[in-house]
């Protein structure tokens, strides 16, 4: 099945589970199920359990308002809105400590996530570079770049304006090139 | 990608080529799924039930916004020359109608404003 079929599919799903399909809903979860996790992984910096846990919640309250959806924005990005207001409200009545686990556990474990490619201690410093910057801009590079998002659907997600997300990337991007200066000993910045 | 890979991208494709390599691979399972298709509720909530909470909402804060203003307004107007509510936020201490006036041309707004941020799903 080509892409674009795939996405008619999901579409098609997206409008019988509204009208009450169940297992529509199933086929949408079974698609964007990954996404969900990956982001809440990032977002709850690799405690997979709470991640997890999260997402169901996230899925439960998408079939509670699934009529409300209004489809003027794509389906996963509504998800990725419900599952980060889910994350902020844990957090908020979480402890403060709670949602902060290891350094080394971010982004789903660094063993877990080795890109084949990539030089692993450049890897773990990223990862480690990417723990050091403020929430906004982790967060704010999180969405654009792991999970694809564009900068106006990032917006919509986080709930913040356009721009707000543009500077946080963009002082994201200086701050990890800072952070990773060491493996560019010419580039002072 | 490679350390040096990164050192030669001249703007910050190399650094969003990495950090994109480095992303977290696909978590699927069908147990998932299942997990949330058993704790699933057998009904969505109805589009009315989701009206009917709006207003509820709306109806609350425009309430408690509109009585704030209301009391303010009559607070200020009630009191004489000598309002200290006036004379605070106002700097009028001799108008204190005019105090009044402005809480109360405070209040519709304010509940209109309330009422909006409620239908904002």
């Amino acid at each position: 099945m080509t892409a674009p079929d795939a996405q008619a599919r999901l579409d098609r799903c997206v409008l019988k589970a509204q009208q009450g399909d169940r297992q529509a809903f199933a086929e949408l979860v079974a698609a964007h199920q990954s996404d969900v996790r990956r982001q809440l992984r990032q977002l709850t910096r690799g405690d997979h359990a709470l991640a997890d846990e999260l997402a169901q919640e996230a899925f439960l309250q998408a079939w509670r308002h699934l009529p409300a959806f209004r489809r003027d924005a794509a389906f996963g990005t509504w998800l990725y809105r419900i599952a980060y207001r889910g994350f902020l409200m844990h957090r908020r009545s979480a402890p403060p400590d709670a949602v902060t686990p290891a350094l080394a556990d971010s982004g789903g474990g660094p063993e877990e996530a080795m890109a084949p490619e990539s030089e692993p201690g450049l890897r773990l410093d990223l990862q480690r570079a990417l723990q050091q910057l403020p929430e906004a801009e982790r967060v704010a590079l999180l969405h654009c770049l792991h999970l694809d998002l564009s900068h106006s659907e990032a917006a919509a997600v986080l709930g913040v304006p356009l721009g707000t997300v543009k500077t946080h990337v963009l002082r994201g991007r200086v701050r990890l090139r800072e952070l990773l200066s060491a493996w560019n000993p010419k580039d002072p910045r | 990608m490679t350390p040096n890979e990164l050192k030669d991208e001249p703007d910050d494709q190399g650094l969003d080529a990495l950090i994109k390599a480095c992303r977290p691979p696909e978590v699927a399972d069908q147990g998932f799924t299942q997990r949330v298709m058993r704790q699933l509720p057998a009904q969505h909530i109805a589009p009315d039930m989701l009206r009917q909470q709006r207003r509820a909402r709306g109806s609350l804060w425009g309430g408690l916004l509109g009585t704030a203003f209301g009391l303010l307004a009559l607070y200020a107007g009630s009191a004489q020359g000598d309002s200290p509510l006036a004379n605070l936020l106002l700097g009028w201490p001799d108008r204190p109608g005019l105090a009044a006036a402005l809480c109360l041309a405070l209040a519709l707004p304010g509940a209109w404003l309330a009422w909006q941020l409620a239908q904002d799903d």
